[in-house]
């Protein structure tokens, strides 16, 4: 039981990661495609950017391992 | 043609126009007599979303940003989408401060400014100006937008669809953390209670519903018009002709070109006859090779722009329009 809530929430950590990756790739210099509306998420989100920021920063490479996930890109 | 019964409907929108073309082919003038013509049978709203204004100039009078009635029936407006963006920006930022900690919010405020720096920032904002002023219900029978030059144009009718898939992608994603969540809760609180109570979730569908509302404006096809000016000369004509190309390959049909600054059959004899032959040229082409039917051809008028040569424009597009 305890595995499964582990690996639920590992998951949703892993989900949460990319979707703040979609809306704030600036941040990355990857231009986002409505920096716009980026603008007026960043106060909703404030808590959760700068721990996302550190995690991405604790990966290896985290275009290596974006690019792995995207079929066809590897 | 009456206010009456659309005002009675739900969803009542505007006819727009939109009028594009290079740079000093004369598009705000024709816009504005376009405005006039438009007037004479509703409530009409001319607005600039050309960073270079020129409504100003053209009708000798100082146009702000919050309309201003210039006749029976007309109203203009330049939209300074920069202005806009600085009251966005300075609102996001005061939410952030009263969301954490002054530290925290003092670096995210710089993220902020990145964003605000982006390439994308001013043209998205512009669209939302011209949705926000579209979806208004039922403030103006017509609105002609008089928008910068032509590729910023183009770019206007492929953003909603695109916004709205990468929106549909971030509030899909968005329900499939909450519903990880609800599962990893084992019961203790629900997909939907979840879904209610979260703030990003929100937020994303709110800006999916009004672009929503901006896609049904732009496919609404028998209320949009979108009219390229140009002048029977070489370079306008080729980016008049590249236009209506792309817009026609993103399937969005362009209802005509207007020319403006023909030489008329008076003038001809005291015109450099290399001139008046250049423009015959470049007239024909216009009439056959665009492949959209020339809806206007308005004289070159002499004594530059001037109220009675505005009406004499109108005359001519008020037939266009009818």
């Amino acid at each position: 039981m305890d595995n499964l809530t582990e690996r639920l929430a590992t998951e949703q950590v892993a989900l949460e990661d990319e979707l703040m990756f979609f809306m704030f790739s600036d941040l990355f210099g990857f231009p986002s495609p409505f920096p716009h509306i980026a603008i007026e998420l960043v106060p909703i989100l404030a808590d959760r950017i700068e721990p996302w920021l550190k995690r991405m920063a604790s990966k290896r490479s985290v275009l290596s391992e974006k690019f792995s996930q995207c079929d066809g890109w590897a | 043609m009456t206010d009456g019964p659309e005002k009675r409907e739900v969803f009542f929108l505007p006819d727009v126009f939109f009028v594009g073309g290079k740079g000093g082919v004369g598009k705000s003038t024709v816009a504005v007599a376009l405005g006039f013509a438009l007037s004479e049978r509703g409530r009409t709203l001319v607005a600039s979303t050309d960073p270079a204004h020129s409504l100003s100039d053209i009708l000798s009078e100082g146009i702000g940003p919050s309309p201003k009635k210039v006749g029976e029936n007309l109203f203009c407006v330049e939209i300074d989408v920069e202005k806009e963006l600085d009251r966005y920006v300075t609102s996001a930022k005061r939410q952030l401060f009263s969301a954490v900690s002054p530290a925290v919010a003092e670096r995210l405020s710089r993220f902020i400014d990145i964003l605000r720096d982006s390439p994308g920032t001013v043209e998205y904002a512009t669209f939302e100006k011209i949705v926000q002023i579209v979806s208004n219900p039922s403030s103006y029978r017509y609105v002609v937008f008089d928008t910068a030059p032509t590729g910023h144009t183009l770019r206007l009718f492929v953003l909603p669809d695109l916004l709205q898939s990468w929106l549909e992608e971030l509030v899909k994603r968005r329900r499939e953390v909450l519903r990880l969540e609800a599962m990893r809760s084992l019961g203790e609180k629900s997909f939907e209670e979840l879904l209610e109570k979260d703030a990003l979730h929100r937020s994303l569908e709110r800006r999916l519903e009004s672009v929503k509302r901006a896609v049904k404006v732009f496919r609404n096809r028998e209320h949009l018009h979108i009219f390229f000016v140009l002048n029977p000369e070489k370079l306008p004509f080729e980016e008049t002709r590249r236009a209506i190309r792309a817009l026609s390959d993103i399937g969005v049909p362009v209802s005509g070109v207007i020319v403006n600054r023909v030489i008329p059959k008076d003038l001809e004899g005291k015109l450099p006859e290399v001139l008046v032959r250049e423009s015959r040229f470049w007239l024909n082409r216009i009439r056959s090779d665009l492949g959209v039917p020339v809806l206007a051809e308005i004289p070159l008028l002499m004594g530059g722009v001037r109220p009675e040569t505005i009406r004499e424009m109108a005359g001519a597009l008020g037939r266009v329009i009818a």
